[in-house]
């Protein structure tokens, strides 16, 4: 703590050049893969219906999501008559917005050390990080609940009613089940989360319970199937941003992607280690210097990706649940498991140390 | 620089109360709500407090904020316009109330008056906060009573929810 | 802690800028032709009949009520659950935290014995009082 304190007054220039560009950097590669992913879904989504997918734009369609960028930023932008303009135009930036701001306190790897100076790849390395990231995820539900109400539609009402009432409901099942962790780190730091975890077990292992109510609730958090119900296609149209047209509509599009990847990178910090790759410490990683770093990093990338598969594979595996079904698994039965599992832990681990 | 900042986020408190407190429409009133919480919850973290600026957009913009909303879309279209004359009688009591913060504020102005304060980096908060938890001379009564009010929360609003529920017909 | 913060700020701000930045420069490409039928509600080329902003069910609000208790609760627990393992006595920790726990999960246990937690419960009592 103080350590950073002396850097900032001895050469501010330097950390907030090094900030800057860390924000740059890692927001971009995020907004980017955000867009891949895009196509990857479309092209996963094909693979596994024994389709082609997107091939016409690129060699094997890689350029697609250039070419919808491009789109979208030329198509016109439908204000309707009958909307609530200011909280209209607002909802697509406050959809974007919680997403990319968690992205604050993500770890993407160890430490950089630049001309002497040791950098984190973290951009704010908070004390509180989790509960700065569940502050901040709480606030995705903004913007669907006003882009349903200020359309005034009834597809998409409907739809902003259904999201907020499962986004707040598995937003529960998400805190309490990372409590374990926390109890067995001392720490709510997501870096110590991580070195925890490179010198010792994965969470995935030591805490399954924990580990599969994350996933359920990540995947509802995130509106994807079997929990895509605020935009069921075949009920809703598209469910609170049927009304969106242009770049509006894609701001809801790359805020749904950007809430996977960061959710994708949640799971890994929390639960796959970060950027841990098996059978290496935290010596390891400092005895190899920048290169540890660029290890680790693209660690942390491939469990992202990996994580981002898997949502697109449950996609095309799970049928979609009932609303009543979906209120039902989140209320009466993860919840309770929850509470067990933070009981469970503080038994073993209070048993263990004494 | 502290100085720039804490008048940063009062400003975004008072404009978003200004907004909240004249807009017609609750809804728009709830969002500029929002935008109050953020700005103190900022000074939250400006005076140091992470853990409770963290806190309180969790609890209040995260969760009594949507329960607001829940609220004003509950009740029909008209009831979501407010007739601020019906309100204007409780001017003069707003005055006298505001008056009397007045006073206070200088009082403490004047308490304070010629004082060096000194600006110390500040710690984290959250491990002495969960120290005070488990600290049966701490706040160790206090953490256990506050489970009691939660569990009377769930009880006693959830009851008068179903009442009401159960009044509507076909609601 | 303070330099944390101002890293958040700054990213708060140049996220802004990245989210507002398309919004903005597309309004000099875009071409701008409103006619009636773009101004009616989306309803698959139905004439939409009645206002959108409906009463919704009590339902949602319950739910919504029910999850800012737990919402409170969770936020308690992560600082207890930080000092657990380095309290003074753990013994006393585990059974702050558990008679914490216990509490409010008779909470849930009594929203759930009275059918607070069942989404379809209007639908039930209406067949109970039809029996």
């Amino acid at each position: 703590m103080s350590l950073a304190v002396l850097t900032f007054a001895d050469d501010p220039i330097f950390y907030l050049a090094a900030n800057l560009a860390k924000i740059v950097v890692f927001t971009h590669i995020v907004l980017i893969l955000s867009a891949l992913s895009v196509l990857a879904e479309r092209k996963v989504s094909a693979w596994m219906q024994d389709r082609l997918g997107p091939n016409r734009v690129g060699p094997g369609g890689i350029l697609q999501p250039a070419a919808d960028a491009l789109k979208f930023f030329f198509k016109e932008d439908i204000v309707p008559g009958h909307v609530d303009k200011v909280l209209y135009i607002l909802a697509p930036a406050i959809a974007l917005m919680p997403a990319l701001i968690v992205l604050a306190v993500i770890p993407y790897g160890p430490p950089l050390t630049v001309l002497g100076e040791t950098i984190p790849m973290v951009i704010a390395d908070l004390d509180i990080g989790i509960l700065f990231v569940f502050a901040i995820s709480s606030l995705g539900v903004y913007g669907i609940v006003l882009a349903g109400w200020a359309s005034n539609s009834k597809y998409p009402m409907l739809g902003g009613v259904r999201a907020s009432a499962q986004m707040i409901s598995y937003e529960v099942m998400l805190g309490l089940s990372v409590v374990g962790i926390f109890m067995s780190t001392e720490s709510l730091r997501l870096t110590d989360v991580i070195t925890s975890q490179v010198d010792g077990t994965w969470f995935m292992f030591s805490q399954p319970i924990a580990f599969i109510i994350f996933v359920i609730a990540a995947f509802a958090e995130t509106n994807r199937l079997p929990f895509d119900l605020p935009e069921a296609e075949t009920e809703l149209v598209a469910g609170y941003h049927t009304e969106y047209s242009s770049m509006k509509f894609a701001m809801f599009f790359i805020g749904e992607y950007t809430a996977m990847f960061v959710f994708s990178a949640l799971v890994a910090v929390l639960f796959l280690g970060g950027w841990d790759i098996p059978f290496m410490s935290n010596a390891d990683f400092e005895a190899l210097g920048n290169w540890g770093t660029l290890l680790g990093f693209l660690s942390f990338f491939v469990k992202c990706l990996a994580f981002l598969f898997f949502y697109i594979w449950v996609r095309w595996t799970i049928p979609r649940f009932r609303f009543d079904q979906l209120m039902n698994l989140g209320w009466k039965v993860l919840m309770p498991i929850a509470l067990v599992n933070v009981v469970l832990t503080g038994v073993v681990l209070g048993w263990l140390g004494s | 620089m502290l100085d720039f900042m804490f008048v940063f986020f009062a400003a975004i408190a008072l404009a978003g109360g200004l907004v909240m407190a004249f807009h017609q429409s609750i809804v728009h009133s709830a969002f500029a709500l929002v935008a109050v919480l953020f700005g103190v919850a900022g000074l939250y973290w400006t005076l140091g407090a992470d853990l409770l600026g963290a806190t309180q957009i969790l609890l209040y913009v995260g969760g009594v904020t949507i329960l607001l909303l829940f609220a004003v879309m509950l009740s029909t279209r008209d009831a979501g316009r407010l007739a601020i004359g019906r309100y204007i009688l409780m001017a003069p009591v707003l005055g006298l109330l505001g008056a009397g913060l007045l006073r206070v504020y200088q009082g403490v102005i004047a308490i304070s008056e010629g004082r060096e304060l000194t600006l110390l980096e500040p710690e984290p908060t959250s491990d002495a906060i969960g120290q005070l938890f488990v600290d049966p001379h701490g706040f160790l009564l206090p953490f256990e009573v506050l489970s009691v009010l939660l569990l009377v929360v769930l009880v006693g609003a959830v009851t008068v929810a179903r009442q009401q529920q159960e009044g509507t017909p076909d609601a | 802690m303070y330099l944390d913060y101002h890293a958040v700020l700054v990213f708060l701000i140049t996220g802004a800028f990245m989210v507002c930045t398309p919004l903005v420069l597309g309004m000099l490409f875009r071409p701008k032709n409103p006619y009636k039928e773009k101004n009616l509600p989306y309803e698959c080329a139905e004439d939409p009949i009645g206002d959108a902003q409906i009463r919704f069910d009590m339902r949602f609000y319950t739910t919504a009520l029910i999850f800012v208790v737990f919402d409170a609760e969770i936020v308690l627990m992560f600082p207890w659950a930080r000092v657990f393992q380095s309290a003074p006595s753990k013994g006393v920790a585990l059974v702050a935290g558990l008679v914490f726990t216990t509490i409010v999960f008779f909470g849930l246990i009594y929203d759930w014995a009275k059918g607070d937690l069942d989404w379809v419960k209007s639908f039930q009592n209406k067949r109970r009082v039809q029996d």
